[in-house]
């Protein structure tokens, strides 16, 4: 056994993250789609025929620990993947399997051209097979039964893909989980201490009531996925060894034999090491992956739960900062090797390569509420630095008494234009989870879900995000509830415009429009949150959710401790909105409006196509965005309205429905599917991103004017809202340049209690030249929403979008 | 120099304000343009700010031809020629109707009559920004020693509001004056555009020796002070210019040149400006100093 400390200084020059991921880089565009997955849960659906579901779940995960080809890198000092091929997509049939098949029949063996190909004709076909097998039983298609056809019509014309005003349907292709399990239990419990609390469970269980029947069979199921996770893990200890004994330099063989130590023990017993702990946390994110695929699951606060290890280790001498580092950075490139499988209708919403792995450093300890702070936090920093990656992205929870070099150092990779870390408001974010019945110390121990949701880790279930659509519901308020795009009446009819007497009356019927939507869409989230309790309920999650042993139920079917902050609309265009209703209100409904109404529909319908001097006008009118109240706190008047409408709709299991304004990257498709509005907009280009950022090019009184705007919004009782802003390279590139962004970050939270900023730090010449030559900038990392990515796998409305959205400078 | 028009303690001639300007002064600032300049720059990046009456500016690249402008003006000041649109500045009376009627935002009028409450109702909006970042507000122009009782009334007010202030000043006014200004200012920007006499004048119109005395008498008052250099290419911005203000900042003033003096590189941000406000003089094209030059500026600097 060797544990004395590796060799590892050849990669001072060049850090060991960027020789990894640069020799894995390039597959991004060349690799297929892996069947690994997709055939052993086929096949173990089939040997397990017949068992309980939840127990069929568990061998069937079992099998794929068990039998999933494995490898490990060069180089690499962490161990686990997220495909049988390196960079690959694996697929999971039941969460969704009729839309392979079809995307075999449109595209044929070599997709779609993005990173869709499969290996050649026999696995396209082999895929085809794997979908009819499903054809009744996977996770969207049990659904569609469920609702009926008549209903999945409706769904299907409402969604994306036509008129795109809401998307329960489409949501079905992505798992959820958006929340933050506590998998950091993994790392101190270890398997066995977490199968010992589910033996404690079933020896007091018993089975009277068909609930305690599906509990039994829970736990076993989830018994049997812990389990084996060990024997998982011991292949890569096994692996590790082969490869050791093959190994001829001595630097990388004593590499290896560490690997099989750390594989032997953990994540079967309590990490002992700082690598222990990493590759134990690593192993528990996988087994949740096999299972249900952690979409959007946060990471936590990687630099709390690692430092007990972390500091250890320091003390003893077995590690120093800079292999500290370098299994930081080769974690950053084991999470960059999760891809998505994705059908084409979900393309220009979400980046190909979003995960939404959120590692949150920084913040206040739960106990006292001091500075959480540590130097494993500036190792996060350091590693994001030197291996150039767009995921896990880093979060900082900012309160007033954080470690000033900290913040600095912080701000130094924010120039560095990565777009991250993005930083979030802890008091704002408190105050928001204490109004939720969290306790104090759990509200100071929150962690980022998704984007910018705040989660206390192992504590609530996994999330069922909607998104809707708000510029279309006010064109479908002034077109009484008609779409011009699919031609139907598609919502209720809410009112003449030409008819109506004045703005309080339009405002009625646009909170009619949007109560009917919001119904429409909270029922078909309930409806599938429940119904996946016969699909793909979140065993493994559960494992790292209290109190789902002890209640037997998995996360998000009743097992979680809270259900408050799971279920949550994203509000797409109300910033949009809140522009055009200024319009209406000042230039419509008004003594002397700026033209009749029947011009204004016809100007709307037509694009303003011969209607140029109205589209001045109204361009001409206040926008939100530029430090004037009249309009800001319109607003704020739809999110009171939306907060009145969703928050007394009833959720799953006494939840109710959060309004999270964040966008994801939905404000591109659905300004691309919406119509030209009142406030000059022009119809199809992208919507306003995040929650409080203004309208792209519309802000034009600069940054404090935009914060100003932005920290008008009250924010408190919103679920996570997404603020962007753009900064040229110039202006943070000197110490004073980026001691005056410290300084907005500061009033905007401190002052105006707002909850998330991030930067893109680019000029908009470089987008430019990137939208010309992208072969050039494949490298080029850029922020969405809450997110980044490398600019190349981006849609073309997300990049104009991009280009779009105002420049900060610093003036001279 | 006369005090013009219609300034005084609560009125005066302002043609911009600034928001977030972090490069005049510390921290985050607003910065208030005032119109009326002492000097007369070749190469002067505001030249809306050199009279103290307002100026039509006209973005030829904005226009439409639509002519709405022809049709609104009462005094026939616009015409359509060859396909553009020219503007008769003799017959234009400043009244705006032609601001009012461009749909393409082609035109506006720089200079325009505020008071210190509408002045301080958009400073006071950063408020918390400047408790932030230890910003404020600044006075500039122009300069605003044309208008130092309007100034005055400015900064004073910004004192009461609890606001740091700071002015850019040319210097080149009676003593009282300067001092009257600085006495209201936490942080005094001065500009020291070169030593030589016989080329400052040549350069801005004026000599320095005024300036150059009410520098010492400012460093006197022990004023938190600011020396600024633009860079103008073969005007000022050779070494041994450099060195003779740097000595003239240490040895005369007793002043550390490479804390004290701020060397700014030449920028033509200023030019289409000249285009907008029809301006028929010759205008001189440079280019910006490389980095590697100001670098070596800074060094010659330093090491006086």
């Amino acid at each position: 056994m060797s544990t004395g400390k590796v060799d590892y200084q050849e990669f001072k020059e060049k850090t060991r993250g960027s020789v990894i991921w640069d020799r894995l880089n390039p597959l991004r565009y060349t690799q297929t789609i892996s069947l690994a997955r997709a055939q052993l849960i086929t096949d173990a659906y089939k040997e397990y025929e017949g068992y309980s579901f939840y127990r069929k779940r568990g061998f069937a995960i079992a099998k794929i620990l068990k039998e999933v080809p494995i490898r490990i890198e060069d180089d690499q000092l962490l161990v686990g993947d997220y495909c049988a091929k390196p960079m690959g997509p694996e697929w999971y049939p039941d969460l969704a399997a009729a839309w392979v098949a079809d995307y075999v029949d449109k595209y044929g063996w070599k997709g779609s051209g993005k990173f869709y190909a499969f290996e050649n004709e026999a696995e396209a076909q082999q895929a085809k097979e794997i979908s009819h097998y499903w054809r009744n039983i996977g996770g969207k298609e049990m659904w569609l039964k469920f609702i009926g056809p008549e209903q999945a019509a409706f769904e299907h014309k409402v969604s994306e893909a036509n008129a795109w005003i809401s998307n329960t349907i489409s949501e079905m292709y992505a798992e959820k989980a958006w929340n933050v399990p506590d998998i950091a239990r993994i790392v101190t419990k270890g398997v066995r201490g977490l199968v010992a609390d589910i033996d404690a469970r079933l020896e007091t269980l018993e089975i009277i009531t068909d609930d305690d029947y599906r509990a039994h069979e829970f736990l076993i199921g989830l018994k049997t996925m812990l389990l084996a996770g060990i024997d998982y893990a011991h292949r890569y200890a096994a692996l590790a060894r082969e490869k050791a004994a093959a190994e001829t330099n001595p630097k990388r063989k004593s590499e290896l034999e560490e690997i099989a130590r750390v594989c032997d023990r953990v994540p079967e017993f309590p990490a002992e090491t700082f690598q222990d702990a990493l590759q134990s946390f690593q192993f528990g994110i996988l087994m949740v992956y096999w299972d249900t695929r952690t979409y959007g699951m946060g990471f936590g606060r990687v630099d709390q739960f690692l430092y007990p290890t972390f500091k250890a280790d320091m003390e003893s001498g077995k590690i120093d900062t800079e292999y500290a580092t370098q299994l930081l950075e080769c974690f950053r490139v084991i999470t960059m090797g999760k891809r998505q499988f994705w059908p084409d209708v979900m393309v220009p919403n979400v980046s190909a390569e979003s995960h939404f792995h959120n590692c949150v450093i920084g913040g206040v300890d739960p106990v006292f509420g001091h500075d959480a702070t540590n130097e494993l936090s500036f190792l996060w920093l350091e590693a994001a630095a030197r291996v150039r990656t767009t995921h896990p992205t880093l979060s900082i929870r900012w309160h007033p008494r954080l470690n000033r070099k900290f913040m600095k150092r912080a701000l130094e990779v924010v120039a560095m234009g990565m777009g991250f870390p993005a930083f979030f408001n802890d008091d704002a974010s408190i105050m928001y989870l204490l109004a939720r019945g969290y306790t104090l110390e759990e509200a100071r121990d929150y962690a980022i879900g998704g984007c910018v949701l705040h989660h206390v880790p192992g504590k609530q279930s996994s999330v069922w995000p909607l998104v809707t659509n708000y510029g279309k519901i006010l064109e479908l308020t002034l077109r009484n509830g008609f779409d011009w795009r699919t031609q139907e009446q598609l919502g209720p009819e809410t009112g003449d415009f030409l008819k109506m007497k004045d703005y309080d009356e339009f405002m009625k019927a646009f909170e009619a429009q949007s109560v009917y939507w919001a119904k429409f869409a909270a029922h078909g989230s309930n409806a599938c949150r429940i119904q996946h309790i016969e699909s793909f309920p979140d065993i493994m999650m559960s494992a790292f959710t209290d109190d789902c042993i002890k209640r037997g139920k998995v996360t998000s079917l009743g097992g979680a401790v809270h259900n408050d902050c799971v279920q949550y609309i994203v509000p797409v265009g109300v910033q949009d909105v809140a522009n055009d209703l200024y319009v209406l209100k000042n230039a419509i409904f008004c003594d002397n409006p700026v033209c009749s109404r029947e011009e204004l529909l016809d100007a709307l319908a037509k694009n303003w196509e011969g209607h140029e001097e109205l589209r001045a006008k109204m361009l001409a009118m206040p926008k939100f965005g530029n430090d004037i109240p009249e309009v800001d706190n319109l607003l704020n008047d739809i999110y009171l309205m939306l907060k009145k409408i969703w928050f007394t709709l009833p959720g799953a299991y006494g939840g109710h429905f959060e309004v999270a304004p964040h966008s994801i990257g939905f404000h591109a498709g659905c300004g691309a599917k919406c119509g030209a509005l009142p406030s000059g907009r022009e119809a199809f280009v992208a919507m306003a991103d995040g929650g409080v950022s203004p309208v792209q090019s519309t802000d034009v009184n600069g940054p404090t004017a935009v914060i100003n705007s932005a920290g008008r919004i009250d924010q408190i009782d919103l679920h996570g809202v997404l603020f962007n802003m753009r900064f040229t390279p110039a202006a943070l590139s000197t110490p004073e340049g980026r001691d005056h962004l410290a300084a907005l970050i500061k009033t905007y939270f401190e002052d105006y209690k707002g909850k998330h900023i991030q930067f893109n730090v680019m000029s908009r010449a470089q987008m430019i030249a990137a939208k010309e030559e992208p072969e050039k900038y494949r490298d080029l990392i850029v922020r969405v929403a809450g997110y980044s990515a490398y600019w190349t796998d981006l849609s073309e409305v997300t990049q104009n979008e991009l280009i779009s959205r105002s420049e900060l400078d610093f003036a001279s | 120099m006369t005090v013009l028009g219609e300034t005084g303690e609560t009125k005066g001639w302002v043609f911009n304000i600034q928001r977030y300007s972090t490069h005049d002064g510390p921290g985050i600032r607003t910065v208030v343009f005032l119109k009326g300049c002492p000097l007369h720059c070749f190469w002067c990046q505001n030249p809306e700010s050199r009279s103290v009456k307002p100026v039509l500016m006209f973005k030829k690249d904005r226009c439409t031809r639509c002519g709405r402008c022809i049709a609104a003006c009462p005094h026939q000041a616009n015409s359509m020629v060859e396909g553009e649109v020219r503007i008769e500045r003799s017959r234009c009376a400043l009244c705006g109707a032609c601001v009012a009627a461009c749909l393409a935002g082609a035109r506006d009028i720089q200079g325009k009559i505020m008071t210190v409450q509408e002045i301080m109702d958009v400073v006071a909006k950063d408020m918390a920004i400047y408790d932030n970042s230890g910003g404020g507000i600044t006075l500039s122009g122009g300069d605003c020693e044309m208008q130092p009782g309007f100034s005055v009334a400015l900064l004073r007010a910004a004192h009461e509001e609890g606001i740091n202030t700071a002015v850019e000043i040319t210097g080149a006014f009676a003593w009282q004056t300067v001092k009257m200004i600085t006495d209201h200012a936490d942080y005094v920007l001065f500009d020291l555009k070169v030593m030589d006499e016989e080329r400052h004048k040549k350069g801005t119109g004026v000599s320095n020796a005024l300036i150059l005395e009410n520098a010492r008498n400012l460093v006197g008052e022990k004023k938190a002070i600011l020396f600024r250099t633009p860079l103008i290419p073969g005007f000022n911005d050779s070494v041994e210019d450099i060195r003779a203000i740097a000595r003239f900042v240490k040895y005369e003033l007793g002043l550390n040149p490479a804390e004290h003096v701020r060397l700014l590189a030449y920028n033509n941000l200023g030019e289409e400006k000249y285009a907008r406000m029809d301006y028929q003089g010759e205008r001189p094209s440079y280019q910006r100093q490389s980095d590697a030059y100001i670098k070596e500026l800074n060094e010659s600097l330093a090491a006086v």
